[in-house]
C-alpha cells in the first residue's frame, strides 16, 4: 500500500508537461503488511491537489484489470468528463444561440437573426473540444485537467440555464480543483443576472425610448409583448444572484468541511491550503512546461523572486475590471476571454487548458467570423504542438539541444494566446460596433 | 551545507594477489569527502551527507567494491557491471548500484545483490532484465518503510527487509524516478557532473553499495537577463495589446455620444 502512493501520485500532478509519459514501475507489492495508519498524501513534494479527488480516482489507479493496461479505469473516468463536458458546452450553445436569436429579433434585426439561427455553433464547438488533440493528448497523460475542464463548463452552462445550484457547485469545484476559476465568478453573476450573450445594452434602451415615444393605440398586443420583453433583456435580476451566492456558501461550507475531514490527520485545512493553493501562488515547482514562467523563476534572482511572483499574479487580476466593464453585455465571451487569460498566465500550464477555450472557441464562430490573423493563428498552434515535443527531445534525451530550444516554443506559444485573445475581443467589439451601426440606420430609416 | 569531495584512482599491475591469481590489475580506489557543517544553507535534493560512505585507508581493505565504469559522456551515465578482481571473501553477496535509463527528465536506481558461489561475468544488466521478467516482490520482502522526499528539504529515503532463499543467484531492483529543475543557484559549480545520491546501506555485513552521478537537466545559466527581459517583453505585449483593444472601442462611443448630443438641438431648432 505504500508504494501504490507513487502510482497515485504520478498522475495527480499539478502539471503535465506534452510528452507526460507514465513511467510503469517494476513491481507492485500488494500483500504487505499496512502501516498503522496511511501517510499524508502531502508529504514529500508529489501530489499538490485536492483530497477528495485523491480519494475518488485513487482506488481507479490500483485496480487493475487482467489483461488489460494498467490505469484503465482511470482513463475512462478521464475520458466520460471530456465527453460530458463537450455535452454541456453543445447545450450552452444551444441556450447561447436561442438567446442571440432572441435578441437580434427584438431588435428588429431579422436577417442576421436568421444567418445566427443557422449555424449550429453549439455542436461545432463540442465537435472542436473533442476532436482536438489537446484534449486527447491530456486524456492520454492522464491529467486532471479534464475534470478541471468539466467543471468550469458545468459553471457555464448552469449560468446559461439559470440553475442557480448547478452553477454554484460547478464554480466551487472549478475554484477548489485549481485556483484559477476563481475569477470566473464575474461572468457567472453576468450571466445570472443579465442572462445569456446579448447585443449592446444600449440599443434596447434607445428602442424602448422610440417604443415610449411612438406608442399608438393599435396593435397594442405586440406593443405590450415588446416591452415585456424590453423589460426582460434590460433589468439586472438579482434573484438568481442570491441565490447563486446562498447556494455558493452552501458547497463551499460543503467542501471545507469534507476535506478537513479528510486531511485533518495530516495537519488540517492549514496544510492543505498551503499545500495546493500556496503551491500554486508560490511557483516552487520549475519543472519544464508550456508556459513561461518556469524558466523565469529559474532563472530570476532570489532577491526579486516575491516582486516577480506580485506582478505576474496581479496581472491575471488587472485585466478583471476592464474586460467585465467592456464586455459585460456578453458574459459567456467574457467567460471565455477570462479562461484564455488564466490559462496563458497560470503557473503550470498545460495543452488540457488550451483544450477548454479552443473548444469554447467555436461557441462564438458566428460573431467572430471576421476575425483577423485565423489562418495564422490555426498555423501557429499546428507548428507549436509540433515543434514543442521536438525542442523537448533534443534537449532532455539527445542533449543536443538547449534549454533555450524548448523556452522559445513556450514563448512562441504565449503570443499566439495573445493575439487569440486580442484579436478575439477586438472581432467581436467590431460585431457589437456592426450591430450598432445597422440599429442605427434601423432607426434613421424609421424616422424618415 | 556544502560538500566537497574527490576521488582518486590508483591502478598498477600486480604479480601477487590474495585470491591467488598469477596477473591482475590492482585497483585502488581514494574517496575524500570533506564536510563543513557551519553553513546553514539548505541541501540539494537528494542529498543525505549523514550516511556518506567512509574513506579507503589503505589498500588492504577489501571491504569496497570498485564496479563502476568512467563514462566518456559525462551528460548520462550508463553504468555496467564489470568483473572485478577485488571479490570479498568473507559477505555472501557482492552489491553494486547503478542508474538506469537515458535523457534527463526520469530515470531509475537498480541495486544488483549476486552472490559469490554463481558469479558469472555480466557486462549489461539490462540484457539480464530482458532475461528474467521482474518477479514480484512479495515473496522476499518481509518489511519497507518509505520516507518520501521534500523538494530541497529531505532525501527520499526507502528501507526494506529482504528475506532471499539459499539458492539465489542473483536480484536486481529498481526504482524509478522523476528528475526535478532547480533554480539557477541551486546546481553545483560543475553541473554537467550530475547530483550526488550517497551510497544504499545493505546492513548483512555492513558494506555499501556505490556512489552515484545522476546528472540533472539544466538550463542555460548564462540566460537570467535575456529570460527576464523576454517573457516581461511578452506580458507588455499582452497587457498593452489587450488595453488599447479595450480602449479603442472608447473612442467610436464618444464620436456617437457628441453625434447624438447635436440632434436635440436639430429638432430644437
Amino acid at each position: 500500500m505504500v508504494l501504490d502512493l507513487r502510482s497515485w501520485f504520478h498522475c495527480f500532478e499539478a502539471h503535465s508537461t506534452l510528452l507526460s509519459q507514465k513511467p510503469q514501475p517494476l513491481f507492485s507489492p500488494r500483500s504487505l503488511h499496512p502501516p498503522h495508519q496511511p501517510p499524508s498524501p502531502y508529504a514529500g513534494s508529489m501530489y499538490h491537489g485536492s483530497p477528495l479527488l485523491l480519494t475518488l480516482l485513487g482506488p481507479l489507479t490500483v485496480k487493475r484489470i487482467e489483461g488489460q493496461p494498467d490505469h484503465l479505469l482511470c482513463s475512462l473516468v478521464f475520458v466520460i468528463a471530456d465527453v460530458v463536458s463537450a455535452m454541456l458546452i453543445c447545450a450552452a450553445g444551444e441556450k447561447l444561440k436561442v438567446a442571440c436569436s432572441s435578441s437580434l429579433q427584438s431588435l428588429g434585426l431579422h436577417n442576421l437573426s436568421e444567418n445566427s439561427e443557422r449555424l449550429p455553433s453549439g455542436d461545432f464547438a463540442a465537435l472542436v473540444y473533442l476532436w482536438n488533440p489537446f484534449t486527447i493528448v491530456a486524456c492520454v497523460g492522464l491529467s486532471t485537467s479534464a475534470i478541471e475542464n468539466l467543471m468550469v463548463v458545468l459553471s457555464l452552462y448552469g449560468a446559461c440555464s439559470r440553475l442557480a445550484p448547478l452553477a454554484a457547485f460547478g464554480w466551487v469545484m472549478a475554484t477548489h480543483l485549481s485556483l484559477y476559476p476563481a475569477i470566473l465568478i464575474i461572468p457567472v453573476i453576468l450571466l445570472l443576472g443579465y442572462g445569456p450573450d446579448a447585443p449592446p445594452r444600449k440599443l434596447f434602451c434607445q428602442r424602448k425610448n422610440l417604443e415610449v415615444g411612438n406608442s399608438t393605440p393599435s396593435d397594442s398586443c405586440s406593443e405590450e409583448e415588446a416591452k415585456n420583453q424590453l423589460k426582460v433583456a434590460n433589468v439586472f435580476s438579482w434573484r438568481p444572484v442570491v441565490f447563486f451566492l446562498f447556494w455558493t456558501l452552501l458547497w463551499s461550507s460543503y467542501v471545507l468541511v469534507l476535506c478537513g475531514i479528510c486531511v485533518q490527520q495530516y495537519g488540517g485545512l492549514h496544510e492543505l491550503f498551503k499545500r495546493t493553493y500556496g503551491f500554486i501562488l508560490t511557483t516552487q515547482d520549475l519543472s519544464p512546461n508550456i508556459g513561461v514562467l518556469w524558466y523565469f523563476f529559474a532563472e530570476v534572482f532570489d532577491f526579486f523572486r516575491n516582486f516577480f511572483l506580485i506582478v505576474f499574479h496581479g496581472n491575471i487580476l488587472l485585466m478583471i475590471a476592464p474586460l467585465a466593464l467592456r464586455l459585460n453585455h456578453r458574459p459567456c465571451f467574457l467567460a471565455f476571454v477570462y479562461i484564455v487569460i488564466s490559462s496563458m498566465l497560470k503557473s503550470y500550464p498545460s495543452v488540457g487548458d488550451s483544450a477548454l477555450y479552443l473548444g469554447l472557441l467555436g461557441l462564438f464562430a458566428y460573431e467572430l467570423k471576421d476575425m483577423q490573423f485565423s489562418f495564422f493563428l490555426f498555423s501557429g498552434y499546428v507548428g507549436v504542438s509540433l515543434l514543442s515535443p521536438v525542442m523537448h527531445n533534443l534537449w532532455i534525451w539527445r542533449g543536443t539541444g538547449n534549454a533555450n530550444f524548448y523556452f522559445a516554443t513556450a514563448i512562441a506559444y504565449a503570443c499566439l494566446q495573445i493575439i487569440l485573445v486580442v484579436e478575439s475581443v477586438s472581432a467581436m467589439l467590431n460585431h457589437d460596433r456592426k450591430l450598432t451601426k445597422l440599429y442605427t440606420a434601423k432607426l434613421q430609416h424609421i424616422k424618415s | 551545507m556544502t560538500l566537497n569531495h574527490s576521488q582518486r584512482l590508483h591502478l598498477t599491475m600486480s604479480t601477487d594477489h590474495s585470491d591467488g591469481s598469477r596477473l591482475g590489475i590492482n585497483l585502488e580506489q581514494t574517496v575524500t569527502v570533506v564536510l563543513q557543517p557551519n553553513e546553514q544553507k539548505a541541501g540539494m535534493n537528494h542529498k543525505n551527507t549523514a550516511k556518506f560512505a567512509a574513506n579507503d585507508t589503505g589498500p588492504e581493505d577489501f571491504r569496497r567494491n570498485a564496479g563502476f565504469e568512467l563514462s566518456v559522456t559525462s551528460k548520462r551515465v550508463h553504468a555496467e557491471m564489470k568483473m572485478s578482481s577485488s571479490i570479498l571473501p568473507h559477505a555472501p553477496l557482492y552489491a553494486s548500484r547503478f542508474s538506469m535509463g537515458s535523457g534527463n527528465e526520469r530515470g531509475a536506481i537498480a541495486i544488483s545483490l549476486k552472490s559469490i558461489q554463481g558469479l558469472v561475468a555480466i557486462n549489461n544488466v539490462k540484457e539480464r532484465l530482458v532475461d528474467e521478467s521482474p518477479q514480484a516482490l512479495t515473496d522476499f520482502v518481509e518489511r519497507m518503510r518509505v520516507s518520501p522526499s521534500e523538494d530541497k528539504v529531505s532525501p527520499w529515503v526507502m528501507e526494506m527487509i529482504l528475506q532471499f532463499p539459499c539458492e539465489m543467484k542473483s536480484a536486481v531492483l529498481s526504482i524509478v524516478f522523476d528528475k526535478g529543475f532547480l533554480h539557477i543557484d541551486e546546481y553545483p559549480p560543475d553541473v554537467n557532473q550530475g547530483f550526488d545520491i550517497p551510497s544504499a546501506i545493505i546492513s548483512f555485513p555492513d558494506f555499501h553499495a556505490e556512489l552515484l552521478l545522476v546528472p540533472l537537466m539544466t538550463p542555460d545559466f548564462s540566460m537570467p537577463y535575456n529570460v527576464i527581459t523576454i517573457s516581461c517583453t511578452v506580458f507588455a505585449l499582452y497587457f498593452g495589446s489587450l488595453l488599447n483593444v479595450l480602449r479603442r472601442g472608447g473612442k467610436t462611443f464618444e464620436k456617437q455620444r457628441c453625434k447624438q448630443s447635436s440632434v436635440p438641438s436639430l429638432s430644437a431648432i
